[in-house]
């Protein structure tokens, strides 16, 4: 009697399973609709979704990874290289003050959805709009040492700079809020560009589906010839070890790889091509300076000296790094070369002993923050463990990044373990190591730069900045507010039939791509 | 109704406390790379946060009083469409996976009952166990690095696009991982609930009276074990809905789990309050219609 | 509270002797008890039969495959891992019981409450259950831990909160069955008091349920645990918790298995022994069930 109640159960189990595809089935209408894939379709992948891409309030690479192929800039980046070249501007000059920038603009060049000629009212337009406070615009200060913006003539614009100001071509035209948005728009829907922009770049946006992908199309009016890639679709893949098996599977055919142990992972496919250079990116350890111990000197040079940044680099990072004794990564301009910190614990027992704790600090538990991604609770772990044989104890506080930010801002810490991504010497000291900025972005409170900073961010020159650059890192590698731990590698995977990659800084350049037969 | 209507109330209010209260700073948050002393002021006053709580909590009342859920603060698209946006996504998924747990885990309940102490018991549940002792993102991982990756039967990322087809092989996954957990979980419910029943009176009476087991099982038995059940389902449907998040973020899926659990850890303040509400009131719908299946199915049962 | 006074007042109800004799005949109770014992010695016992200093890196030797000198091999960090699974017995255990504890209570109060009473004591509950139930599992418990910061009581209090929902439905659901039976009809009638009636006649007779429900839910806990690491809310290094241990691993799976597999198989067996311990207790609590083992 007991197998005739299990093959009514069986009866019973059939017929459910084909109620589960129908419903299935019947559901599986909704979805956004995108074309049959073609030859010159390429997929891309962020490890986040866009939130604004309007070219003043990007605040994140994958929003500026889409912003950056619908928009031109007047200048920018050359890809692959560090050099500028030519976008919209065809040429340019800066008077021998370092005043006065005149850009002359490319004639013929048409803005996309038939909005007419791009010009240098447009030009004056954009930058007005992001150097205003009112418009949203989170470069007002950026663009703060800009005097006067005008147009002598409709293919000429001229930027009257208040004192010199060495990086601005690279930290601003060339960069996030150089990217020109049409005046038209200007006036008539600012608000539409945070989520529908419109450029004169080789891509025109076509469609954003949050939280999956956004896709666009080749604008066949690039003054650059329409690109051989006619579709591009960007899609979210939060996690690098699921984006190397859809790499590998040839699902998606680039993506911007920054875990070490999936870089590892990918050099070792054959099925991928890597392209990898080392990264304007700086893993470090900041102290809180207000708080005892690590008010003293001697203390966080102890530190310093007792934490194996070799171990970390080599076998936490997988050997996909280098490290410097400086916050501004070797690849940026006006790095200050040379390492002292070499791993010593004897040395660090010593400097402990000189400030009075020749037994380290027993019975003591200092905080030390930081954010749950992998790569940052790694240096987390790796730092109690080392600290812990010079007798200094911390306890690791794992949060999210808003609890983060506010506990460092407020000066509720006493070591933080932090990364940043810059371009420019200036982004990487100024704003955390000027007394200025104490509240928001100098986690740390170091006071004793600000001379030097100001020395250096209002230098004459591009000689001038870098001595200023380097006196400034001299100082805090003598002064150790902050423990720089390590640059990771940049790495981009593509599919091997990808010709045309190029390595940039977590954008990619699809215009220059091609898909050969 | 009324008692709806002011758990909509009362619920709106906890949500805005509970929103609020939580530590960690929005504007720091939104600013990311551009965060500096000079912009941090001005998108503080932007958002409205610079402003007493009590004025924030009266406007965020008004709002939802006229049906207005605000506009996210990171892309400033208004919170009610985003949701509404990714509703399907979620809904699919859900519905994939409710269906999958019913059809796989009732009957596997049933049979372990019927087999107490015997092999398919044995059998039944200990795979019940194990799929319910596996974290839900080592599982996905797992079937992705063996059904996507090598035998490539199905994609390794997203939600599909190009057409039912599409759609169907990019959920197939998914949806197992979601269901086979409350498969299994429902399995057990069942089968203890149906081992309940099957030694109460009127079961024993039925037999007596020379009724065939299956007979027995399945006008009787059955029906009155389907009580717990329903209720697990009900209990479902919150878990369904942001519980989604881990396999949607596993799968690269958009939907509304993976949304809030972004607007929480980036303090998307009013997308987190309009999503939540949104959750609330579907919760309260479903637990409605949960209790009158249970006046349904069992007549003694009068819900007020 | 919660189950284990459910187990207490049933116990007494039926005789503990004849409960105790019930749960040793029956195969997987005995394995479920001698499982969780087994965890329980090993929480105690971890400092003696640790090899290794579980939070003791060693760069020089990360991911090394499970040996004679190291049992399940290293993690990533150069860890032992068998050291970190036998340490790991303490925060699991702490995590799963005290958090099943917290629901349970919570749980089985409001919904006897709500269920026993009916009318607006029952509505006003099923309101705040509901709200309760629309924060969904995770959510809760990403929350508890913002306010709390990332601490083992913070995932404790999270889980706890977030069961609450399910125990108190539950309850609900099986007191408006019971309450119609002749007993506690017949209680009420002669004049019983509303706590007693609960306590001495409904209780024991949901108990059951109850008890699958509370073996399920330890290992949820863990789980959520392990799901707050995948997120990058977990309880903070160099803590041995099996789930950040498992999540931990998950970026060398393919390369070095052993470290998510270990401490994902002593999840399962806590999970496992968790539930067969439960299941035998149900049998031998129910006295429905009785001479039917």
């Amino acid at each position: 009697m007991r197998s005739g109640l299990t093959a009514g159960g069986r009866k019973a189990w059939w017929a459910s399973l084909v109620v589960a595809l129908a419903v299935t089935t019947v559901s599986s209408g909704v979805g956004p609709a995108s074309p049959a894939p073609g030859p010159a379709r390429i997929v891309l992948s962020n490890d986040r979704d866009i939130s604004n891409v309007d070219p003043i309030a990007i605040s994140a690479p994958a929003d500026y990874s889409v912003a950056h192929l619908v928009y031109s800039a007047l200048v920018r980046v050359k890809p692959g290289t560090s050099t500028l070249e030519p976008d919209l501007a065809e040429k340019w000059e800066i008077s021998p003050d370092g005043l006065v920038y005149t850009f002359h603009l490319r004639k013929g060049v048409k803005w996309q959805q038939n909005l007419g000629e791009v010009t240098a009212d447009d030009v004056v337009a954009h930058f007005q709009r992001a150097a205003s406070k009112e418009s949203g615009s989170v470069f007002f200060n950026d663009l703060a040492a800009v005097k006067r913006i005008d147009a002598p003539d409709r293919y000429t614009v001229r930027f009257t700079l208040d004192r010199p100001s060495p990086a601005f071509l690279t930290s601003v035209i060339a960069y996030r809020p150089g990217l020109i948005v049409p005046k038209k728009i200007i006036e008539t829907a600012p608000g539409s560009l945070k989520t529908t922009p419109v450029g004169s770049g080789p891509y025109a946006f076509s469609a954003w589906h949050q939280g999956a992908d956004v896709i666009l199309k080749a604008n066949p009016d690039y003054y650059g010839g329409a690109p051989s890639i006619g579709e591009v679709d960007i899609k979210v893949v939060k996690d690098d070890q699921t984006a190397l098996l859809a790499l590998r599977r040839g699902e998606i055919n680039g993506r911007y790889l920054q875990i070490p142990e999936v870089q590892r992972a990918a050099l070792a496919s054959p099925d991928v091509r890597v392209l990898r250079a080392p990264m304007p990116r700086t893993y470090y350890l900041a102290f809180n300076t207000t708080r005892p111990p690590f008010n003293d000197v001697r203390v966080r040079q102890a530190l310093w000296y007792g934490l194996n940044r070799q171990g970390i680099v080599g076998r936490m990072f997988q050997g996909f790094g280098t490290f410097s004794d400086t916050m501004v990564p070797p690849t940026v301009v006006g790095s200050l070369p040379g390492i002292m910190y070499n791993y010593n614990p004897d040395r660090a027992k010593q400097l402990l002993k000189d400030a009075g704790f020749a037994d380290g600090l027993p019975g003591k538990t200092f905080s030390l923050l930081a954010i749950g991604l992998q790569d940052q609770t790694d240096i987390a772990a790796v730092t109690q463990d080392n600290w812990r044989a010079l007798g200094v104890n911390v306890n690791i506080e794992i949060l999210d990044t808003p609890v983060f930010l506010q506990r460092v801002r407020t000066g509720n810490f006493d070591i933080m373990d932090f990364a940043l991504l810059r371009t420019e010497p200036e982004q990487f000291l100024v704003d955390f190591f000027h007394s200025k900025n104490i509240g928001t972005t100098n986690f740390s409170r170091y006071d004793k730069a600000d001379g030097l900073l100001d020395a250096m961010r209002f230098a004459g020159d591009a000689k001038q900045r870098i001595q200023g650059a380097q006196a400034v890192q001299r100082q805090l590698q003598r002064d150790a507010p902050q423990i720089p731990v390590l640059n990771p590698t940049l790495m981009l995977a593509v599919t091997p039939k990808v010709a045309g990659a190029r390595l940039e800084l977590l954008v990619y350049n699809v215009w220059q791509w091609s898909l050969p037969k | 109704m009324g008692a709806s209507l002011l758990t909509v109330v009362v619920g709106a209010t906890f949500i805005f406390l509970m929103v609020h209260l939580m530590p960690g700073d929005p504007v720091a948050a939104l600013l990311r790379d551009q965060f500096s002393q000079e912009t941090y002021a001005v998108v503080s006053a932007r958002l409205g946060l610079d402003q007493p709580l009590g004025a924030q909590y009266l406007r965020f009342m008004r709002n939802v009083a006229t049906g207005r859920l605000g506009t996210s603060f990171r892309s400033e698209r208004p919170v009610g469409q985003v949701v509404a946006e990714q509703f399907p996504y979620t809904l699919q998924l859900a519905t994939a996976a409710t269906v999958l747990a019913v059809a796989l885990g009732v009957p596997l309940g049933i049979v372990a009952a019927v087999h107490r102490g015997r092999p398919a018991d044995y059998l039944t549940m200990g795979g019940a166990l194990i799929a319910i002792c596996t974290p839900s993102f080592v599982l996905g991982l797992g079937l992705l690095l063996v059904f996507s990756f090598q035998l490539g039967w199905f994609p390794t990322i997203g939600a599909g696009g190009g057409g039912p087809g599409d759609t169907l092989r990019a959920l197939t996954l998914p949806a197992v991982v979601l269901g086979l957990r409350s498969a299994a979980v429902l399995s057990r419910i069942a089968r203890s609930s149906l081992l309940n029943v099957l030694h109460l009176d009127f079961v024993r009476t039925a037999r007596a009276k020379g009724a065939t087991d299956r007979a027995v099982l399945y006008r009787h038995a059955l029906r009155n074990a389907v009580l717990p059940v329903i209720t697990m389902l009900g209990l479902n449907v919150g878990h369904l809905l942001a519980g989604t998040a881990i396999v949607e973020i596993v799968f690269s899926r958009p939907g509304v789990g993976k949304l809030l659990v972004d607007a929480v850890l980036s303090r998307d303040l009013p997308q987190i309050q309009g999503t939540l509400l949104i959750f609330l009131v579907i919760v309260i719908v479903v637990n409605m219609l949960v209790d009158l299946a249970y006046s349904a199915a069992d007549p003694r049962i009068h819900y007020a | 509270m919660g189950a284990f006074a459910a187990v207490m007042s049933a116990g007494l109800w039926s005789g503990p002797r004849e409960v105790i004799r019930r749960l040793t005949r029956s195969g997987g109770a005995l394995f479920g008890l001698a499982v969780m014992s087994g965890v329980l010695a090993v929480a105690l016992l971890a400092p003696v039969l640790a090899p290794y200093d579980p939070v003791r890196q060693d760069l020089l030797n990360q991911n090394l495959q499970p040996s004679a000198l190291h049992w399940f091999g290293t993690d990533r960090l150069g860890r032992d891992i068998f050291s970190r699974v036998l340490w790991g017995a303490r925060p699991s255990l702490v995590t799963g019981v005290g958090a099943v504890l917290v629901g349970a209570v919570q749980g089985s109060v409001l919904g006897l409450l709500a269920g026993y009473y009916g009318g607006w004591v029952d509505g006003l509950l099923a309101r705040l259950v509901d709200t309760l139930m629309a924060f969904p599992l995770y959510l809760s418990a990403i929350f508890v831990v913002a306010v709390l910061g990332p601490s083992q009581l913070g995932v404790v209090l999270a889980v706890g909160i977030a069961v609450t929902p399910a125990f108190a439905r539950l309850a609900r659901g099986q007191v408006l069955e019971e309450r119609e039976k002749e007993y506690v009809l017949a209680a009420r009638a002669i004049g019983g008091a509303g706590a007693r009636v609960i306590v001495s006649h409904i209780l024991p007779n949901i108990v059951a349920p109850l008890l699958v429900l509370a073996s399920l839910n330890i290992g949820d806990a863990i789980l959520v645990e392990a799901g707050l690491s995948f997120l990058g809310l977990g309880p903070p290094p160099p803590t041995p918790s099996w789930g950040l241990m498992v999540n931990d691993g998950i970026v060398v799976l393919t390369r070095a298995p052993w470290v998510s597999l270990c401490p994902g198989v002593a999840v399962a067996l806590l999970v496992f022994g968790s539930n067969l311990l439960g299941d035998g207790l149900r049998d031998a609590l129910d006295p429905r069930l009785r001479g039917q083992g």
